[in-house]
C-alpha cells in the first residue's frame, strides 16, 4: 500500500504500531467503523480484543497499564460508546494511570447538531482526562497521537482521549507519518540541588523516629529498587498507601504495611509517633490523613512529588521537593550516607506483635481466612486485582505484595466493577504470571459481562467472589454510624455464581466451609484456565483497624467500638 | 459570599489558542464551586498560536495558590501569574 493511498484511520493505526502498541481493547459502532476497518486493511501486528462493554474495555486497558507499565489503549464509538468509558477514564485519572482512549465521532458537519450518536465527548471527558483532543484535520493525526502518548506517559501519567470524527478517519491522509522527537515536548525536570539532598540526609540521620511513606509515584517512576535500597541504607521503616503496595517487599522487616483508614495498627502508630515523615509519591489522600489538622503535627514533613500542584494541597510540608521519585532516591542513594534507627524499629515491632492482623471463623467463614490462605498458597507471587469495599481493604491487609506492578486496585475513584476487567488486562500484559481477581458480590455484578472475554481468550485468571450478599462496606458504615439502619445494601437476588460462570464455559467452585479453603484454593491455582470461586462468607463482619473518616490517628479503632460513633465529618 | 479572609486576585495566563482552552481553565474554578468575577481573553497579535487570559476572582490565598497550581498543570496553559489587588 502506498502512503498516499491511506486514510486517516490507517495513519492512526500506523502511528499506534510505531509507538509500540500491542493490544487495542475496544467495542465498535458506526462512527468507529473506519478505524476498526483499518486494523484489517493495514495488516497491523496490533491485536484487537473485542470486549463486551466499553467500561470493561477501559478497565481492561487500565489493568494492562498497571501490570505492564505501558499505556493501555482503548477504541470505542461515539455517543454512548464514549459515555460508557467515562468511569474508566476517571478511574485511571484519579490513580495516574497512562491510557489512550480513541473515540469515534460524528462527521464534522454534524458536530453540535444533535446528530445520531453525537455527544460532546470533548467537553464531557475534559475533567476525567489529563488532556484530550478533538481532531479536525486528517493530517493532524500523527502529531496529535504522538503528543497524546507523550502526555499520557510522562510527568504524572494519566489518560488522554482523542476524539476522531468519521470523516476525519475516513478522509485521505496526505501528511507525513514521520514525527521527529523535537515536535513532541516532554516536561523537563530540574535536577534536585545538592543542598536539598543534604538537608534530607541530615534529617534522616538526626531523626529518632523517621518513616518513609511510599505512594504510587514510586511505582510509576519505576523506583522500587531505589526505595528499597534507601530504606535499608538509612534504616527507615516504610509504610505504603493502598496504591503504593509493591514499592517495598511487604514480607521484609522494614515494611509495615498500608497506612490510613484501614491500614495496619503498626503503620498508623508509626505515623502517629514519627518525628520525620518522608512522603515519596503519595498525594496525602483524605483516606490517609484522616484529620488534616492533626496529621503529622509532631513530624518534619518532606514531600517529594512530580506534580507541583500536590505541594500543600492537603498537608503543608516543611520541605517540598518537586521531582521524579527515581531521580530523588537515586541521588539519596549516591550520598553513601547511612543511619541506624534500631530503637525505633524495635518499638514498631512491639506494635506489630501487640496489634497483629487477625480473624476468627467463629461467626462463619471470613474473607480474611480466604485471603490469608491465598497469600500462603500463591507465596505472594500472584498479580492481584480487586474491586472496592471491605474485601479490597482485607486484601490490602492480608495479601503481602512483594513486587512492583503486582497489586492492581482502584484507589482514588473507588470504582466498583474494576476487579474482573482489570484482571483480564493484567493477564494480557503478563501471560505467564498467575493473576487473581478478588471481587465482592456487588462489584462483580457490575462488570461480569467480561467473563466472556476471559473465556474466549482462555485467560487463566482466578476469580474469587467474596460473597457476603451485602454491599459490605456501606453496611459497616450503617452499622457503626447510622444505628444499623440498613438501607439499600442487601443484595438479595444474587444469581448462582457457579452456574453463571459455567454458562460461559468457565470452571467454577463453591467454598462454604473453612476446612475446605486450602484444598480448593490449591486446586484452583493449579488449574490451567479461567476459574471462578464463589466464597460464601460471614455476612456482617467489619474491617478493622479503622480510623473513621476525617478523624485523627489517635481515634483509631483496632476492634469493634463499645460506644456509638459520631457520624463522619471532614470527608465522606 | 465574600469572607473576611478573601481577597481579590488577578490571574494572568498565557494559553495555547486551541479549542476548549477556556473551558479547561473555567473547570478548575467550577469543580470547587468557585466563581470567576471577571474574565478577558485577548489574542496575541504577534503570535496567533497563543492568547492572554485575565481572570479576576475572590478567595483565600491558599485556595488561590492551589487554583494557580492546577491551572499551571494544564497542557494548554503555558504561564500563570497571580497578583493580589486592593
Amino acid at each position: 500500500m502506498k502512503k498516499q493511498d491511506i486514510n486517516g484511520a490507517e495513519a492512526l493505526i500506523y502511528c499506534l504500531e510505531k509507538l509500540g502498541v500491542e493490544y487495542i481493547f475496544g467495542y465498535s459502532g458506526g462512527a468507529a467503523i473506519p478505524i476498526f476497518d483499518a486494523i484489517i486493511t493495514t495488516g497491523t501486528k496490533i491485536k484487537l480484543i473485542l470486549t463486551r462493554h466499553e467500561q470493561g474495555a477501559a478497565h481492561i486497558a487500565d489493568g494492562y497499564a498497571r501490570a505492564s507499565g505501558k499505556p493501555g489503549v482503548i477504541l470505542v464509538t461515539s455517543g454512548p460508546g464514549a459515555g460508557n468509558i467515562v468511569t474508566g477514564l476517571m478511574t485511571a485519572h484519579m490513580d495516574s494511570v497512562p491510557m489512550i482512549a480513541i473515540t469515534g465521532q460524528q462527521i464534522r458537519p454534524m458536530l453540535g447538531l444533535d446528530a445520531f450518536q453525537e455527544a460532546d465527548v470533548f467537553n464531557i471527558t475534559m475533567p476525567v482526562t489529563k488532556h484530550n483532543y478533538l481532531i479536525l484535520e486528517t493530517n493532524q493525526l500523527p502529531e496529535i497521537v504522538h503528543e497524546a502518548f507523550s502526555i499520557a506517559t510522562t510527568g504524572r501519567p494519566g489518560p488522554v482521549l482523542i476524539d476522531i470524527p468519521k470523516d476525519v478517519s475516513s478522509g485521505p491522509f496526505t501528511g507525513s507519518l514521520e514525527i521527529s522527537a523535537s515536535q513532541v515536548t516532554a516536561p523537563k525536570l530540574a535536577t534536585i540541588s545538592a543542598k536539598t539532598i543534604k538537608r534530607t540526609t541530615d534529617l534522616l540521620q538526626i531523626a529518632q523516629k523517621p518513616v518513609i511513606l511510599a505512594g504510587h509515584g514510586v511505582l510509576l517512576a519505576d523506583a522500587q529498587d531505589q526505595l528499597r535500597a534507601v530504606s535499608k541504607q538509612f534504616d527507615v521503616p516504610v509504610v505504603t498507601t493502598l496504591l503504593g503496595k509493591g514499592a517495598v517487599d511487604e514480607t521484609t522487616p522494614l515494611a509495615y504495611g498500608m497506612l490510613g483508614m484501614h491500614g495496619t495498627a503498626y503503620a498508623n502508630k508509626a505515623i502517629l509517633e514519627a518525628d520525620l515523615l518522608l512522603n515519596i509519591g503519595s498525594r496525602f489522600d483524605d483516606r490517609i490523613i484522616g484529620d488534616g489538622k492533626s496529621f503529622g503535627k509532631d513530624a518534619t514533613i518532606v514531600h517529594v512529588d512530580i506534580d507541583a500542584a500536590e505541594m500543600g494541597k492537603m498537608i503543608r510540608p516543611d520541605i517540598a521537593i518537586v521531582a521524579d521519585a527515581k531521580q530523588f532516591l537515586t541521588q539519596l542513594q549516591a550520598t553513601k550516607q547511612a543511619a541506624n534507627h534500631q530503637n525505633w524499629r524495635v518499638r514498631l515491632d512491639g506494635y506489630r506483635k501487640q496489634f497483629p492482623l487477625g480473624y476468627s471463623d467463629e461467626h462463619g467463614l471470613t474473607q480474611q481466612h480466604i485471603l490469608d490462605s491465598l497469600n500462603h498458597i500463591t507465596n505472594g507471587e500472584a498479580i492481584v486485582t480487586t474491586d472496592v469495599g471491605q474485601h479490597q481493604m482485607w486484601a490490602a491487609q492480608f495479601l503481602k505484595t512483594k513486587h512492583a506492578n503486582q497489586w492492581v486496585t482502584s484507589g482514588g475513584a473507588g470504582t466498583m466493577g474494576f476487579g474482573l476487567p482489570s484482571a483480564i488486562g493484567a493477564q494480557f500484559a503478563c501471560p505467564d504470571k498467575p493473576v487473581v481477581a478478588i471481587v465482592g458480590d456487588g462489584g462483580f455484578q457490575m462488570t461480569l459481562y467480561e467473563l466472556a472475554t476471559a473465556a474466549l481468550h482462555k485467560l487463566p485468571i482466578k476469580i474469587f467472589v467474596l460473597n457476603n450478599h451485602y454491599l459490605g462496606m456501606v453496611r459497616q458504615w450503617q452499622e457503626l454510624f447510622y444505628d444499623n439502619r440498613l438501607s439499600g445494601v442487601d443484595l438479595e437476588g444474587n444469581p448462582d455464581f457457579v452456574k453463571l460462570a459455567e454458562s460461559y464455559g468457565i470452571k467454577a467452585f463453591n467454598i462454604e466451609k473453612a476446612s475446605k479453603v486450602d484444598s480448593i484454593i490449591q486446586k484452583v491455582m493449579a488449574y490451567n484456565g479461567p476459574v471462578l470461586v464463589n466464597c460464601e462468607v460471614a455476612k456482617t463482619d467489619n474491617v478493622y483497624p479503622m480510623i473513621p473518616a476525617g478523624r485523627a490517628y489517635t481515634d483509631m479503632l483496632t476492634e469493634a467500638p463499645t460506644e456509638k460513633l459520631e457520624k463522619p465529618v471532614g470527608s465522606t | 459570599m465574600k469572607k473576611d479572609t478573601d481577597h481579590t486576585y488577578i490571574l494572568t495566563l498565557t494559553v495555547r489558542n486551541r479549542p476548549g482552552v477556556l473551558v479547561r481553565c473555567a473547570q478548575v474554578f467550577g469543580r470547587r464551586g468557585h466563581n470567576i468575577e471577571a474574565l478577558a481573553v485577548t489574542a496575541d497579535i504577534n503570535n496567533r498560536s497563543f492568547s492572554a487570559m485575565t481572570i479576576t476572582a475572590y478567595g483565600a490565598l491558599e485556595t488561590m495558590n492551589q487554583i494557580v497550581a492546577q491551572l499551571t498543570k494544564l497542557v494548554d496553559v503555558t504561564n500563570v501569574t497571580e497578583e493580589e489587588t486592593l
